[in-house]
């Protein structure tokens, strides 16, 4: 049974139009990726690197393997970070073959029984907004009511297995209050001329995880003079569903979006996720130029901007109350790779009074974070967790500010456990945007 | 140069009767046992992936080993000596020439987990590094020392001084300051016998016979380099770089010339020609001036006025000889940027076809018209397209040849015209390898400048390195490289052949 459905695979990756051989290729084996890779570098192994995992694409494709749970286990290992995008000579869309590949193996890929419940829980879950809050709600009084303490110290924690030990971990503290998108119209703040109309793309994470920094984005918006939406039914992005290989539940989550974001004719949409920001502004990809939706998807991706560009682009208002912190950023892989925004951040940061700002080493290390990888890997996202917690702690920064939900998650809980183990003094997590809207005085 | 193409029939993964298959599982549980059971690659698939280097050749390992120190490395080749297969040393796999493709089934050991740098000795001026530390990291660690290790080659942010020291690499400015050989001092190797020794030593005069220097560039025909005592180079007080533009390549080859003859020693000296430029516009967006037939890139070093006054001779030459634009960096980001597009170019070639074969041809810089003028003749002449980037000033070229490397005819073409310029090269009275070594790629082509008595005496020297008894033959290390096909010994290879075991051949069937 097995051995046919493999067969199958084998087959489908084989061309016939649907992989994209043109651009498979395009990678002529130079190696220049492989010192940008955060699993290469951490095992120094080819099969874990972009190269490898190239060539074992163009193996599946020339039909000399079969996609065995070991290959697949390779591609899976991937963070889908693309800083090997940004080495490469070649201008090899790694994230795109990469997303290919995943799109293959989904309908195809061996799950148990388990497995597959629990995947369709998780898409579920992103698609449902209240499902989302329910959920949100069940770990909230995991964490407050002491269960979590319970499991924790009295060591029943023991107990589990190692994987779901450390998914335990990773369990992101929950938001006092959700935030939920209303369609309320929140008006410049000062009596100036409207500059323009927002639409913001709340997220579905960040509604239960962070939600202050989707209000300091309203707040900040509205203090630059912009009349700010965050349109009612508004759904995931799709960055979580399209890099696990699910295109068609994108697809349908693009076109709710599109409808709803564009509904009140906004100037921008803006999101202030890195993540969600990079699958925003690749909506276009996701249509061909004969779906009806192509025409307002590209619109769509071309005013869409993220937060921290937009504020620089727009000259945004300097903040005049000091922070007295040394704070460093941490680039989310998203934003630097995908986006390519590097400078805006920074700019924003540095325009803070009183806020000393320190860059830190290897900028360009992926956290281990990743969507779905540190649930799905949760064993190399807490290495990675791990490293990337103990080079910010060098740089003695007091704060480190980040833009992606996923990275602060999994920011806060590297440092919990360097703490438990190392005791020691760590930073704090912020978003950039949390910074600025303290700095202008949270809105008062 | 052995092909073994994507496609190819033969290359269809070879199924091992079920003795030999108990034998490759007994092999790799010893490793195993070694270096821990993360560390042994073994499965079918995986091994993919460690069929191939940086260049076109390629060829299936028997399995892969990544051990953690010496010691480790010492007992995976005594290992494999009661098995009787012979080993392949591997870094990054970035190597140009086949360096790292393993042939007649080898067993190979992966030194990217040796990623150590053990010393840095600020005052004499030296530093002990494993052999997987990657060329960049050492000199990223000792940038706030103010000093920095000189090669550089192209892939320099992924290739590891293992590889460096086992090819003799050479890199832009190695122009001024001499190529790997010049910059490493001594290092611990492990023997056939796994006997770990050292050859050379932190001071740099040595009594008795310079070893150190027959065993740089030996391409891991000798042994397995495990550390390395490398010479650091203090950060010149001052660097200029410039740009400049010509439309046509005599134009440019004649600048070359004129630089030097004026007495100066560029740290680096590159050019690149119209191909190159097209590739690299897309990914890395130069904007070269529309109509250049020709880049160059010229990089002074030294004290801050005479760099001042050495550049505005550049210039001046530049200019003379028609140079439609030129462009000067002089803070360190726009060096960076200046130069990502020359060390970017091979790859970037991924943009116009999916295979290039670099031929790594050297000239003496006087002919280097001449023989530039031949090879684009060759080009027209076979209907190949052929980029050029390379060391102007050494003369070393690398014409790179672009095709399918999935097309049979084309593969074929592509061969034809790289043993074509290495002919030019050497009637010109040049060499067949400027830095990538000789592999599979050229190994072929040894005869062109070699006799049958040079060859021999080359392989009497490998033999006084590798040891050989009844378990251990002279192509232990790195085996069937470097010397031709079918040569005096009557070595007849048999690779792609799926009768073919790993030395030993009926014992292991």
């Amino acid at each position: 049974m097995a051995e046919s459905i493999s067969k199958k695979t084998t087959k489908a990756f084989r061309g016939n139009g649907k992989f994209p051989e043109s651009e498979l290729y395009q990678c002529v084996n130079c190696g220049f990726c492989l010192e940008s890779c955060p699993t290469y570098i951490e095992t120094g192994l080819e099969t874990e690197s972009p190269r490898g995992r190239i060539s074992l694409m163009k193996a599946a494709n020339e039909g000399r393997i079969e996609l065995t749970d070991n290959v697949i286990s390779h591609w899976d290992m991937c963070l889908q970070c693309r800083a090997c995008e940004t080495a490469c000579p070649s201008g090899v869309k790694y994230g795109f073959l990469m997303e290919n590949t995943k799109l293959i193996l989904e309908t195809s890929r061996r799950k148990t029984f388990l497995k597959s419940l629990l995947w369709y829980l998780g898409i579920l879950i992103v698609n449902k907004r209240s499902l989302l809050y329910m959920l949100g709600n069940i770990i909230k009084f995991y964490q407050k009511s002491g269960i979590q303490l319970a499991i924790r110290t009295i060591g029943l924690k023991h107990l589990l297995p190692e994987k779901l030990k450390k998914i335990e971990q990773n369990i992101p503290t929950i938001s006092t209050n959700f935030f939920h998108p209303n369609s309320k119209t929140y008006m410049p703040s000062s009596n100036a001329e409207t500059k323009g109309k927002i639409s913001i793309l709340a997220g579905c994470v960040m509604c239960i995880t962070d939600s202050q920094a989707i209000e300091s984005t309203i707040r900040v918006l509205t203090r630059n003079g912009y009349e700010v939406q965050v349109p009612k039914d508004q759904q995931c992005c799709g960055a979580l569903q399209m890099h696990s290989g699910y295109k068609n539940t994108t697809v349908e989550l693009a076109k709710k979006n599109i409808d709803v974001l564009m509904s009140n004719n906004p100037d921008f949409i803006v999101s202030c996720s890195a993540g969600c920001g990079a699958q925003l502004k690749t909506y276009d990809h996701l249509f061909e130029e004969k779906d009806d939706y192509y025409e307002k998807s590209v619109i769509f991706s071309n005013i869409t901007k993220d937060i921290h560009e937009l504020l620089v682009e727009i000259d945004f208002k300097k903040p005049v109350i000091a922070i007295d912190s040394t704070v460093t950023y941490q680039d989310p892989c998203h934003m630097v790779n995908v986006q390519k925004i590097y400078d805006s951040p920074r700019k924003i940061l540095k325009s803070i009074p009183g806020l000393n700002f320190v860059e830190t080493t290897q900028r360009d290390m992926c956290c281990g974070a990743a969507g779905t990888y540190s649930i799905t890997q949760p064993i190399m996202s807490e290495i990675l967790g791990n490293k990337k917690a103990k080079v910010l702690i060098k740089t003695k920064s007091h704060i480190i500010a980040t833009s992606n939900p996923g990275c602060a998650i999994q920011l806060r809980s590297s440092f919990e456990r360097l703490k438990t183990s190392e005791t020691q003094n760590v930073p704090e997590v912020n978003y950039v945007i949390e910074l600025l809207d303290r700095a202008y005085g949270n809105g008062e | 140069m052995i092909i073994i193409s994507l496609n190819s029939d033969k290359n269809k993964e070879k199924t091992y009767s079920w003795l030999v298959m108990l034998k490759i599982k007994s092999l790799v549980e010893e490793l195993a046992h070694v270096v821990g059971a993360d560390n042994v690659v073994w499965e079918k698939e995986d091994l993919i992936v460690y069929e191939y280097d940086g260049s076109i050749d390629r060829s299936l390992p028997l399995a892969v080993v990544l051990p953690g120190s010496a010691a480790e490395v010492s007992k995976c080749v005594k290992i494999s000596n009661k098995y009787n297969c012979s080993i392949v040393a591997r870094g990054a796999g970035t190597g140009l020439s086949g360096g790292a493709v393993p042939l007649k089934q080898s067993l190979v050991i992966c030194l990217t987990r040796l990623k150590r740098i053990i010393e840095v000795d600020e005052k004499n001026r030296l530093s002990v590094v494993e052999p997987g530390v990657v060329n960049i990291k050492l000199s990223d660690a000792i940038k706030d020392k103010g000093l920095f290790y000189a090669p550089d080659p192209s892939s320099q942010k992924a290739c590891t001084i293992g590889g460096n020291v086992s090819e003799n690499a050479g890199g832009p400015h190695c122009f001024s300051l001499g190529v790997t050989t010049n910059h490493v001092l001594g290092m611990e190797i492990v023997l056939s016998n796994g006997e770990i020794t050292w050859i050379g030593a932190k001071s740099r005069s040595y009594t008795g016979y310079d070893l150190r220097g027959a065993f740089i560039g030996s391409e891991g025909t000798f042994g397995i380099i495990t550390k390395i005592i490398v010479r650091l180079m203090k950060i010149p007080e001052s660097v200029s770089t410039i740009l400049a533009a010509f439309k046509s390549m005599d134009d440019a080859s004649n600048t070359v010339s004129e630089v030097i003859s004026a007495g100066m020693i560029p740290a680096a000296l590159e050019m690149m020609d119209r191909i190159t430029i097209e590739a690299c516009e897309p990914v890395y967006n130069p904007k070269y001036p529309k109509g250049s037939e020709a880049v160059l890139l010229i990089e002074i070093d030294g004290i801050t006025e005479s760099v001042k006054e050495e550049i505005d001779i550049v210039k001046k030459i530049c200019t003379q000889n028609n140079s439609i634009e030129i462009r000067q960096a002089n803070n360190e980001s726009d060096r960076v940027k200046l130069w990502e597009t020359r060390k970017g170019a091979i790859g970037a070639y991924g943009t116009i076809a999916p295979t290039y074969y670099l031929v790594d041809g050297v000239v003496p810089r006087t002919k280097l018209t001449e023989v530039l003028r031949e090879v684009k003749n060759i080009g027209r002449k076979l209907e190949v397209t052929i980029g050029n980037v390379f060391h102007a000033g050494d003369g070393n070229i690398h014409p790179a040849i672009l095709f399918d490397g999935r097309k049979k005819t084309e593969v074929n073409q592509a061969i034809r015209a790289g043993g074509e310029i290495l002919e030019v090269c050497v009637k010109a009275g040049g060499a067949l390898s400027g830095e990538h070594g000789i592999g599979t790629e050229k190994q072929d082509y040894m005869r062109l400048v070699f006799n049958e008595e040079d060859l021999r005496a080359m392989k009497k020297l490998r033999a006084a390195f590798v040891q050989t008894d009844k378990n251990v033959d002279v192509e232990k290390f790195n085996p069937y490289k470097i010397f031709p096909r079918g040569s005096n010994d009557d070595e007849i290879y048999k690779l792609n052949d799926p009768e073919f075991y790993p030395t030993g051949g009926e014992e292991w069937a």
